[in-house]
């Protein structure tokens, strides 16, 4: 709801106004390096991940190195299963795929200080019924619909991300069901190309997936608060760092989540 | 001896044409004409003081003897003449204020002591009272002033034009009356009873010789306690320049001192550090809950149909209430009850036409007024079907009628319907608008006490329509007011007048509802719980001149707010989440709020071109609005107080210096301010507004405090016209949750705020006017670092609006060219820049990866209008 109103009224600016754009430099304090965490433990083989990387200041270039030698667990009904470090700062297990309805905890202790999280993956689990492409409303470019069966009565959680023959689009798409409990959503996966980068841009012949990710209510609003508030976008007027659901005083968060997959190639328009 | 105030007001009509002026008082300084022959000394003191402001008091036995008395005198002073009167007759004289006290001369008591009138009665006290009208028009004048020399005295009149000063009996006076824009008039009377003066001013012409304006004396009181207020003269305020050539009081309003735009593209201003929301703007009554069309651009004014307006920054008087930071109190014209006209204009963006006439000549009259744009036309040119079937546009009408039937009644209808529409086809669409409608009574029901009774409506109500790809429904959302208003001005003496009031809305607010169509809409139909609350305030003030110098008004407002049922309301714990839902029924009262509001001012004029004043107010808020974005949206939402929302509450204190210089040329105004507020709101981390779940869960609550210093310096006469502005101020919050519950800079914070104004009358076609602003940043929140989630990158935020916006200036200007100015018809050209250097002011500052190279971050920054041109053409028939 919120984003048709806000697609209105921001392409009504772009067609009022003689607006510009420029790239200046602004003046940035630095600040003390904190720990963030991405712990996620999913119902597909391999996908138990917890990356550990820190904040850079604004200046320094994009290289977010991993952080090594912390000791990573996850929890599940009373067994613990230690994670080891496949890469720099990236700790894996082959051993554990999650299942939904059961709740996970992350353990990690770094530099003295414990870090801890639970989650609980959705049940059941909300897959796509359909893809297809269409071209949006108020352009001519084209954009990726999924049709979903929304169960009713409980709430559920979802966020879309989509690969563009193989590259990851980092526009955030989440929606929940608190107007549209128990029905068939269409939800088109609109982005702006701000880049203008035609890389992202969907065209015929491209190869197109789509992960849908039930995720729980904490994560959720993670997801929600980063968007809102962390995105760089000076439209928020109360920019500020989401909520964690790790406890210690890191970044980040841990979600035990569903993931379905689709795929397609784009055809014609 | 008395003189019967009968007997009195015989001679008086006859010796009102030898009636004399001056200031002074004493009897050496009075001077008299008499021809007496063989009269009375009852007569020849009968005489005196019917020629002077003299009241004679006297035993009768001591008078009573005199007869036969023959004196003839030119052009004497009073001593004088009692002098030659009371020769030999062994009579002394006393002044005592205006009273003369004759005695007995005795060789053993000189002084006898008080002396004890026979009949004593002090001069009886009768009212001048009447309506000021354009005589061109009838239209009637607000704030004009009304001046008496002797004793020296005045008042201004109503909101209706109206005024009433109660007078000493049996003296002649001269009454001077002036407005700005209007040519002074002065006139004498003499009082034998209640008189009604019904005035008509000439409006000031342009000389055709000349072009120099002149100062008008009355344009402000250094006098009256009132301070904080700026009064606009639309007339000052139609030449200055505006973007796309559009009059817009409420964009004019901004430069003044203690006034700050939200920046370009916003609609909204903030008065003295306080929010958007905190400004109770209203139009002949009535709250106007949007006053922006086009998401910023124009406001929802006309100014064809504007008479003035007032903006209250402190000071506020007790019949306002409801905002915490200003009131602007916008007053349309009546419509002209002489003559029928059209007046009107044509743009690059719109277009608006008025019309108004007698219905019943200079008894009633009506005024239409009507505006549309027409941006949408130039997009249907674009070859780009999505761009070509949008629907961009906004109308206005304002209409008015009013009847004076009687001496003492007058009755006004006025209304206001304004919409916008933003669409795309039928697949997508927005429309927005405010619809008001006030009735109101004049009555009077003595010369000296005036009632206004209104009864209002106000709306404000969205609508959203999508219907694309299976999705097919409305969001509705609406506030609607019902307003009960009395207003007693009751112009009790010289020294005090008092306004007595109660105010009683009604409000009743439908947050959101959404209806779906069909069976596969792809959303449900829910109904946010309608929201009734009832807001009542009764106030009374008196403004109380002391003396010359000195003038207080002092008042209290006692505002209730009772939050009702029917509904559901909730208990929440620190988290914002419900711990129980409490259900109310139908006019079940959930909660009533109860605020005393003291309003204190004074002033203490100092000399006669320069007075200090002071004042202290108290402002309670009930409505509050809820945006989360930096920039206003017509989907904003007003909310009431609930068990947990609490009024929001004002205190300023303020002190002030004006002072006139070059004999009224120039005006200088210092004033500064200081003010804590409480119950302020923000909102928690990562909050959604367009939740279905009780707002309150998404709010934090703290409090603020804000302080300043303004200078304005204006020049009024001459070809050259304008002011100069600077605000120095600071503003900040402090809100648990927030900052580290520190405090924080509010939003609004800007520190130097500059504006220069000027008007040049090149010649009698010709006028050229520019402003130029600058504005140190808004306080805003940027990154102190950054890192990745999902593989982007995102930002890292610590302290809350620690840094600035660059700094903001601009340079507007434009030239009027008077085409054609005959009785019957006139026109005009006016053509200009806006941000005639074309700096690029910047409207947002967005952080993102590198467009070109993704290995780094970069701030990127978005700004609006350049070297915008603007041309339009005005008529009046």
């Amino acid at each position: 709801m919120p984003r048709i109103q806000n697609s209105i009224l921001i392409t009504t600016f772009a067609l009022l106004l003689c607006s510009c754009q420029r790239v200046i430099s602004v003046r940035l304090d630095s600040s003390a390096s904190k720990y963030v965490i991405e712990g996620v433990v999913t119902d597909q083989p391999g996908g138990t991940v917890v990356s550990i990387t820190q904040t850079r200041d604004f200046s320094s270039d994009n290289t977010f190195t991993g952080v090594s030698g912390a000791t990573v667990t996850i929890e599940n009904n009373g067994y613990s299963y230690p994670l080891t470090e496949s890469g720099a700062g990236v700790y894996t297990t082959s051993v554990l795929t999650g299942a939904p309805g059961n709740t996970y905890g992350m353990k990690v202790v770094m530099g003295g200080v414990i870090y801890t999280a639970t989650s609980t993956m959705p049940n059941p689990v909300v897959g796509i019924d359909s893809i297809f492409v269409a071209t949006g409303t108020l352009t001519n470019k084209r954009y990726v619909s999924v049709i979903i069966s929304d169960p009713a009565g409980i709430p559920n959680y979802y966020r879309w991300v989509q690969y563009v023959n193989g590259r990851k689009e980092k526009t955030n798409f989440l929606g929940d069901d608190e107007f549209t409990d128990g029905l068939k959503i269409r939800t088109q996966l609109d982005f702006s190309n701000d880049t203008d980068d035609t890389a992202r841009d969907i065209k015929t012949g491209d190869s197109v997936r789509v992960d849908m990710i039930n995720l729980d209510s904490a994560a959720y609003h993670y997801w929600f608060a980063l968007q809102q508030n962390a995105d760089g976008s000076g439209g928020s007027a109360s920019p500020a760092n989401p909520a964690s659901n790790i406890a210690g005083g890191c970044l980040g968060y841990f979600s035990a989540q569903a993931v379905r997959s689709r795929s397609l190639l784009v055809g014609k328009e | 001896m008395r003189i019967s105030i009968l007997i009195a007001g015989f001679l008086t009509m006859t010796a009102s044409l030898l009636a004399i002026s001056g200031n002074a008082q004493r009897p050496e300084d009075v001077k008299v004409t008499l021809q007496l022959d063989h009269a009375s000394m009852k007569e020849a003191l009968r005489q005196i003081e019917s020629l002077t402001p003299f009241k004679f008091l006297a035993r009768a036995e001591d008078i009573e003897q005199q007869q036969d008395i023959t004196l003839s005198v030119k052009n004497q002073s009073v001593a004088m003449t009692l002098q030659a009167l009371f020769r030999g007759r062994n009579l002394q004289y006393r002044l005592v204020g205006v009273n003369i006290i004759l005695k007995k001369a005795t060789a053993n008591n000189p002084d006898a002591g008080e002396m004890v009138p026979v009949k004593f009665r002090p001069p009886a006290k009768f009212t001048v009272s009447g309506t000021i009208r354009s005589a061109g028009t009838g239209e009637t004048i607000l704030s004009a002033t009304v001046h008496i020399e002797e004793p020296s005295t005045g008042t201004v009149t109503n909101e209706y034009g109206f005024y009433s000063l109660p007078l000493p009996s049996g003296g002649s006076y001269r009454m001077t009356v002036s407005a700005v824009g209007f040519k002074t008039k002065s006139l004498e009377f003499t009082l034998t009873g209640d008189l009604v003066e019904n005035i008509r001013l000439d409006e000031e012409t342009k000389d055709l010789q000349e072009v120099t304006v002149t100062a008008s004396p009355g344009s402000r009181s250094l006098q009256s306690p009132q301070m904080g207020v700026e009064k606009l003269n639309i007339r000052e305020a139609n030449k200055i320049p505006v973007i796309f050539g559009e009059k817009d009081i409420l964009k004019t309003i901004q430069l003044l001192p203690g006034i700050k735009s939200a920046g370009d593209g916003n609609s909204g201003f903030y008065v003295r550090g306080g929010a958007a929301d905190q400004n109770l703007i209203l139009l002949d009554e009535a709250v106007v809950y949007n006053p922006s069309h086009l998401l910023g651009f124009f406001s929802t004014f006309n100014s064809d149909a504007i008479k003035n307006i007032d903006v209250y920054k402190g000071g506020m008087p007790a019949q306002y209430g409801g905002r915490l930071s200003s009131v602007v109190d916008v007053k349309m014209n009546d419509g002209n009850n002489k003559d029928y006209s059209v007046n009107g204009g044509i743009g690059v963006i719109s277009s608006r036409l008025t019309a108004e006439g007698p219905i019943q000549k200079d008894k009633s009259s009506f005024l239409i007024s009507g505006r549309r744009t027409y941006a949408d036309l130039f997009l249907k040119l674009s070859t780009d079907s999505n761009v070509n079937r949008s629907r961009l546009y906004f109308y206005d009408l304002n209409a008015k009628a009013n009847y004076i039937f009687g001496d003492k009644d007058r009755l006004y209808l006025s209304g206001y319907f304004g919409r916008d529409v933003l669409a795309q086809g039928n697949t997508v669409g927005i429309n927005w608008g405010n619809t008001t409608a006030t009735l109101r009574w004049n009555h009077l029901f003595n010369t000296r006490l005036f009632s206004n009774t209104s009864l209002i409506y106000s709306n404000y109500d969205y609508k959203i329509h999508v219907n694309q790809d299976g999705n097919d429904f409305d969001i509705y959302s609406q506030i609607r007011d019902w307003n009960l208003k009395e207003a007693l001005q009751w112009y009790a003496s010289r020294k005090n007048t008092v306004n007595i009031g109660l105010d009683a809305i009604f409000h009743s607010i439908r947050p959101g509802e959404i209806t779906a169509h069909g069976n596969d809409a792809g959303i449900n139909s829910i109904s946010l719980q309608r929201r009734y609350s009832l807001e009542n305030a009764v106030y009374a003030t008196d403004t109380w001149k002391v003396d010359d110098r000195f003038s207080l008004t002092y008042g209290l407002r006692v505002s209730a707010f009772s939050v009702l049922g029917k509904g559901d309301y909730y208990n929440f714990d620190a988290n914002g989440q419900i711990t129980d839902t409490l259900h109310y029924r139908s006019g079940q009262v959930v909660k009533t709020y109860v605020n005393p509001e003291p309003r204190i001012a004074a002033s203490y004029q100092l000399n006669a071109i320069s007075s200090i004043k002071a004042s202290y107010v108290r402002n309670t808020q009930n409505l509050h609005l809820i945006s989360n974005s930096t920039t206003s949206s017509p989907t904003d939402k007003w909310i009431a107080n609930t068990n947990v929302i609490k009024p929001e509450i004002a205190d300023q204190w303020a002190i002030g210096y004006y002072r006139n210089l070059a004999g009224n040329k120039y005006e200088l105004t210092v004033e500064t301010y200081y003010k804590t507020m409480q119950n302020q709101i923000d909102y928690r981390n990562g909050a959604n507004i367009f939740t279905n779940h009780p707002i309150e869960s998404e709010l934090l609550f703290g409090r603020g405090r804000a302080y300043g210093i303004e200078w304005l310096l204006k020049k009024k006469a001459g070809r050259l016209t304008g002011w100069i502005s600077y605000t120095l101020a600071k503003t900040e919050r402090q809100i648990d949750g927030i900052n580290n519950n520190r405090w924080y800079n509010a939003r609004q914070d800007r520190t130097h705020d500059i504006a220069i104004v000027g008007v040049y009358e090149i010649s009698r076609k010709w006028s050229f006017s520019a402003d130029w602003v600058f504005y140190t940043g808004d306080a805003v929140t940027f990154p102190n670092g950054k890192y990745q989630v999902g593989g982007d990158v995102y930002f890292y935020y610590t302290n809350r609006n620690a840094y600035r916006m660059p700094n903001y200036h601009r340079l507007d200007f434009s030239f009027t060219d008077q085409l054609k100015k005959t009785k019957r018809f006139s026109s005009e050209l006016v053509f200009g820049v806006y941000n005639a250097y074309g700096r690029r002011n910047a409207y947002q500052i967005d952080f993102r990866q590198g467009k070109n190279d993704p290995n780094i971050t970069e701030a990127v920054e978005t700004s609006l209008f350049s070297f915008v041109p603007t041309i339009s053409y005005n008529f009046k028939f």
